[in-house]
């Protein structure tokens, strides 16, 4: 019972955390956003399932990485450089008819990559391509060109 | 915020009210969370400046220290510290049945000499050595959530310690 009983507990609290925590999370993959998903996992089956069935530890803890999320998330509007280090900044790797291998290496993206984006966007070929930017979520953006 | 009549050209359902209502809810929680983080930072929640405690037992050379706040199924330890030489080698400290009804000791430094079940509850009698004095640390496994009393006794006196178990 009492394994029910937490587990629905911490359902509940994790839920709330989430909801106020971060809108963006199930869109965003930004490490900053995967940060507060793995840590509410573990966090919330530890007192289910752990060694350490102190709800109040969980609870604690959860509540700082929801604390340090909102702390990271507010400081990054006012010093867009924190955004920058805890979520990355987009980079364009295709733009023009030039690849740039360098950023592609760095990030590791190849080429077939962006090819399935551009099939997914229904674009067929490279013609139709001005750039294509990896961005900060880990998304690749293809933008066609102007017809 | 825009309004449900703003957006007409999207067709789009929404709930401006329960935004408001969800927004100073969301400032509530937020506000909840670095007291939560605060208090656990000072202790409150244990293992901190806040629950660690200190008291003597009177008229004797020994001193407890613990922590006022446990959690239930987070451990934590009782020092008990002889200041003095006492006037015999041992010293047997006695626990109340109530305080072990909501925690467990799980183990004894140095090992106790000898345990024993008493209609109050439980005795532990501790081999100080020839310098008859030194530190005794008691393992504390809490189990039962809720407020209770640890009456410790020790060279026939007692001292009552508040304790605060959290779920």
């Amino acid at each position: 019972m009492r394994t029910v009983l937490t587990a629905a507990l911490m359902y509940a609290i994790v839920l709330i955390l989430l909801r106020v925590t971060t809108r963006r999370i199930m869109r965003s993959a930004t490490p900053l956003d995967m940060a507060v998903v793995f840590l509410f996992g573990g966090v919330a089956v530890q007192p289910i399932l752990g060694t350490d069935r102190s709800i109040t530890g969980a609870l604690l803890a959860a509540c700082t990485v929801a604390g340090m999320h909102l702390a990271v998330s507010r400081l990054k509007l006012w010093w867009p450089v924190v955004g920058q280090v805890a979520e990355g900044t987009p980079v364009v790797i295709y733009s023009n008819g030039t690849w740039d291998w360098q950023q592609m290496h760095r990030l590791r993206i190849d080429e077939r990559d962006v090819v399935a984006e551009m099939r997914q966007n229904g674009i067929r070929s490279f013609a139709e391509v001005q750039s294509a930017i990896i961005e900060h979520t880990g998304g690749i953006t293809i933008v066609p060109k102007d017809k | 915020m825009l309004s449900g009549s703003d957006d007409s050209a999207t067709d789009i359902r929404t709930y401006p009210g329960f935004e408001r209502r969800w927004n100073v809810f969301q400032t509530v929680v937020q506000v909840l969370i670095g007291l939560t983080i605060a208090a656990g930072l000072a202790g409150l929640f244990g293992d901190g400046p806040l629950a660690r405690a200190e008291r003597a037992v009177p008229g004797t050379p020994l001193v407890l220290r613990y922590d006022r706040f446990l959690r239930a199924g987070y451990p934590s330890q009782m020092r008990v510290t002889i200041a003095r030489p006492l006037d015999d080698e041992h010293v047997a400290l006695d626990l109340s049945a109530d305080f072990l009804e909501h925690v467990s000791v799980s183990a004894t430094q140095p090992r106790a000499e000898s345990v024993d079940a008493t209609p109050a509850g439980v005795t532990y009698r501790f081999r100080l050595g020839s310098e008859r004095r030194g530190d005794i640390t008691l393992m504390l496994a809490p189990r039962e959530y809720g407020a209770t009393t640890a009456r410790v006794s020790a060279l026939g006196r007692t001292v009552e310690l508040p304790l605060l178990i959290y779920p």
